[in-house]
């Protein structure tokens, strides 16, 4: 089964966050995705077999393209990386229906635990 | 006046039970075999019908579904003169009404009976299928229309909701149609991962925390209870809460009212709670691993949804809803089942339930390519070789090195098995004969594909010879 890292280009979140999961996750490969647009063909392509996702929506526009392609991530597990906190933002990131939600200024927080988990429970599932 | 069906072969007892339901305002029909039963109800409108177990013709038990899935969808009571709890479980979890056991005096029966039809009528009131959003969600089966009712009967009430039921059932989507089709439907449905989030982090994420309240805790965050203010809040795989936690959330559930970690004052939440578990909350209450006061709380209304081993019918529908919508989403056109797919899916156990056939399907499509059939050697290998190798184990040993009864059934066991057997060879000359084509198969034996492909798979048989 296949994890995605969904982390647009051209900031230098990726470098940070890849070296967290090589501590949290190390043996598991995520496929990356660098814009809306590939993620989209990807998922929408059959065997989907995506358990696990992380996306990060590092701004109000990157946030609307990943809610534009939600029904493509129905039955995907999702950690949602978001760049505010506005109540707006809050009560349109629920509709994607998360499994976890976080900030950017969080530094990450707990995301590599979660992941862990959510790979642990979810990855090999049938 | 309710329409009563009685099918028993006990042509006294049905006269006699017939004639006390016409006295007390019913009208009242008996049948004395299970086919007769199912022809007649699928011909006329039934409110109830009362189903002896062991028929001439075969066990009324293995036939409840079918009963129940004529479309005047009648309520079900078991009469049986040889009840055991291992068939009022299969009966109950089956959909039937009651179980009673005979002899009974009649009043015990014209109460169940009133029951029965007080039930049915509220049922009818209800917000029908058509009417409800349940995107996603497929199947026909009386048991999927069972959990449609309590579906509409928790949309329309603003109670807690438990889902119970197997991983892969649905559990999830049933939770989102309950929010949709609620009058929260506008707000919020927040997810909560119990399984996914553990320790000390799901008690920050759902209350909430203020800045300082804890090492790492930077900035306030609010937590998910009051993101579901005025919505639903959803939590999946509770039966994982700490009980720590499991005693703080008590009180929010009874109060609505909950303080964020580090703050003084309280925060009030008015969410409506749907939890929901694929384990046995009682048997963990029983270990004390689970509140027992939580869990009374959690059953204001409880929905378990079946195992797909459990509504086969809905297998190939499923099935096909899916193939169409990754089809279109890939930009291919629909692709056709081959007989052999259908025998496949309808052969298979699906232990993963909806959710393992969902992804059969994307793989299948993806296997077959530009093919516009799928067979069955596109199904996930793991697949293929669970059914290889169940049907080598079910090959069917010697008859004649059987060692003789040490016992005689009775009259009625032997009527069933002498019933079996006669199906068995008719449904071997019938494959014979028409060279295990499905199509010309159905067609002399009249009967639905579905229903042959049950027979061939009760009986073990195979189109391939």
């Amino acid at each position: 089964m296949a994890s995605i890292l969904y982390i647009p280009a051209g900031n230098g979140l990726e470098q940070c966050f890849r070296a967290l999961l090589q501590i949290t996750v190390p043996n598991k490969e995520f496929e990356t995705y660098r814009s809306i647009g590939e993620l989209a063909e990807r998922l929408g392509r059959p065997p989907s077999n995506v358990k696990v996702a992380v996306l990060f929506a590092v701004n109000r526009e990157e946030f609307m393209g990943i809610l534009a392609i939600g029904d493509l991530m129905r039955d995907v597990k999702t950690i949602l990386i978001l760049a505010d906190q506005d109540k707006d933002t809050i009560a349109k990131a629920h509709s994607l229906r998360p499994r976890y939600m976080t900030w950017l200024d969080a530094e990450f927080g707990n995301v590599p635990t979660v992941l862990k988990r959510m790979v642990d429970l979810y990855d090999n599932v049938a | 006046m309710a329409n009563i069906l009685i099918i028993d072969d006990d042509e006294a007892f049905c006269r006699g039970l017939a004639e006390a339901m016409q006295a007390g305002g019913s009208q009242a029909t008996c049948a004395h075999t299970l086919e007769a039963g199912l022809r007649l109800a699928a011909a006329e409108p039934f409110d109830v019908v009362f189903l002896d177990v062991i028929l001439p013709d075969g066990n009324g038990l293995t036939r409840l579904s079918d009963i129940r899935a004529v479309p005047s969808r009648p309520e079900i009571i078991i009469l049986t003169g040889g009840g055991t709890p291992d068939g009022a479980e299969m009966a109950i979890a089956s959909g039937a009404w009651d179980y009673i056991q005979k002899p009974f005096p009649l009043s015990v029966i014209r109460l169940h009976l009133m029951r029965a039809l007080q039930y049915r009528e509220e049922r009818q009131m209800r917000k029908p299928h058509s009417t409800l959003k349940i995107g996603g969600i497929i199947g026909r089966s009386a048991r999927m229309r069972d959990s449609y009712d309590l579906l509409a009967e928790a949309a329309a009430a603003d109670v807690t909701v438990l889902i119970t039921g197997e991983t892969g059932t649905g559990k999830e989507l049933f939770a989102k149609a309950i929010h949709d089709n609620s009058l929260r439907a506008g707000e919020s449905f927040v997810v909560v991962d119990c399984a996914a989030l553990q320790g000390s982090l799901i008690e920050s994420i759902l209350f909430g925390y203020e800045k300082g309240a804890f090492t790492g805790a930077a900035q306030s965050r609010e937590g998910l209870i009051k993101q579901a203010d005025r919505g639903t809040l959803f939590l999946d795989e509770i039966a994982e809460l700490p009980l720590a936690v499991q005693k703080v959330f008590l009180r929010v559930l009874q109060e609505r009212r909950f303080r964020p970690l580090g703050c003084r004052g309280e925060v009030e939440s008015n969410f409506r709670l749907i939890a929901a578990t694929n384990r046995n909350l009682a048997g963990m209450v029983q270990t004390g691993q689970f509140r027992e006061d939580l869990l009374y709380r959690l059953r204001a209304l409880t929905i378990s949804l079946p195992p797909l081993r459990e509504h086969r019918e809905d297998i190939v529908p499923i099935a096909q809803y899916h193939q169409e919508k990754i089809c279109k989403r890939s930009g291919l056109a629909p692709k056709v089942f081959s007989p052999d797919f259908i025998e496949a899916l309808l052969s298979y156990a699906w232990p993963g339930n909806v959710r393992e056939l969902v992804n059969a399907i994307d793989r299948a499509v993806a296997a077959s390519a530009s093919a516009s059939t799928l067979f069955s050697r596109h199904l996930p290998r793991e697949i293929r070789i669970q059914l290889v190798r169940a049907s080598t184990a079910a090959a069917p040993a010697d008859e004649a090195a059987a060692p003789p009864p040490r016992t005689l059934p009775t009259l009625k066991e032997l009527r069933v098995s002498v019933y079996e057997k006669a199906e068995r060879e008719y449904l071997l000359d019938l494959l014979k004969l028409t060279a295990g084509s499905i199509e010309q198969a159905c067609g002399i034996a009249d009967l639905s594909q579905p229903r042959l492909y049950e027979l061939l798979r009760k009986h073990r048989l195979s189109t391939k010879g």
